[in-house]
């Protein structure tokens, strides 16, 4: 089974990579925009860089460009994402290729969802967020603990 | 007392926290400062600073460090709980284009409800709360493994069904 790890570069990929030990023992890689700790991470492990939308619809098809020949050269048979934006084409598609999608939503959120949260809260088979109280803001999720 | 400040990799400035960093580093005596910057668009006149930084220069910074100050991202939080560290949170705020919303209080204050990190708004406050910071004790306890438990379950039974 391989596993796609999908993150924007920064905090997103730091909280991603504190629950590594959960993927270990299974192929994977990692999908990723390009920061400082991204790019650290390419040196050890195998990173795809995509483009971070911003936001921009350019940008975004763009991404969704990247995300569709990474599914189509890898094909993962689940994405395990923190998010954000740069993370959600890839997530998006890989339900769309019956593929098995967790989304764990960032501890900085818990009086309110993401953007992204909110999106892929209706797709994932598997959705958690990281305080109790912020389950409410999603339809189905499930508080699982934390990454620290 | 050396501070580490880090506003993280957020395409935003920060620059208020940076200004009011600088003027301490050039009025107080007895303060080591290293900012890291990010995409600030003011550079320090009177404290060393780096853009961005390695994730092991960044964890060299946090571990030399006596207080972290840093700005309400996951990243910088996880570093300097995980070390222990006393944790002055100065959250972005939307209402100076520091962020798209205000989440970053939500956290800050969070947080500090915990007893885990003291949160500044206010930059004249800052320079106190750094002399105050060693009196928090940010020792938390994980649920980290629980978080991988949960996960490690799901990816099982996605390899029990594929077998």
């Amino acid at each position: 089974m391989k596993v796609c790890l999908a993150a924007s570069g920064g905090g997103h990929l730091t909280e991603l990579l504190q629950i590594k030990a959960a993927w270990k023992g299974y192929e994977h890689f990692y999908v990723s925009d390009r920061r400082t700790n991204s790019i650290a991470l390419s040196k050890k492990q195998k990173v795809y860089f995509v483009v971070c939308p911003r936001r921009n619809p350019l940008k975004l098809m763009a991404n969704t460009f990247q995300a569709f020949y990474i599914l189509a050269k890898e094909r993962p048979d689940v994405v395990i994402s923190t998010g954000a934006d740069t993370a959600v084409p890839i997530c998006l598609l890989a339900k769309l290729f019956f593929r098995k999608v967790i989304f764990i939503e960032s501890f900085c959120r818990i009086t309110d969802a993401s953007l992204s949260g909110k999106i892929m809260s209706r797709f994932a088979d598997l959705m958690l967020v990281q305080w109790p109280e912020n389950k409410s803001f999603f339809a189905k999720a499930e508080y699982a603990g934390s990454v620290f | 007392m050396k501070v580490f400040v880090a506003v993280g990799t957020h395409e935003k400035p920060f620059n208020r926290l940076i200004k009011a960093v600088d003027e301490i580093a050039e009025k107080q005596n007895g303060f080591e400062i290293f900012v890291q910057i990010g995409n600030s668009t003011y550079a320090p006149k009177h404290c060393k600073f780096k853009k961005f930084l390695s994730p092991e220069q960044y964890e060299n910074e946090i571990k030399k460090a006596d207080v972290v100050v840093s700005h309400s991202g996951a990243g910088s939080i996880i570093s300097a709980l995980a070390n222990k560290k006393p944790l002055i949170i100065v959250p972005r705020l939307k209402k100076y284009d520091e962020h798209t919303d205000d989440h970053q209080l939500d956290i800050a204050n969070a947080l500090e409800r915990m007893g885990k990190a003291i949160v500044v708004c206010d930059m004249g406050c800052l320079c106190e709360a750094i002399l105050e910071a060693k009196k928090v004790r940010p020792d938390m306890k994980s649920s980290k493994q629980k978080l991988i438990a949960r996960v490690k379950k799901f990816l099982a039974e996605c390899n029990g069904k594929k077998k």
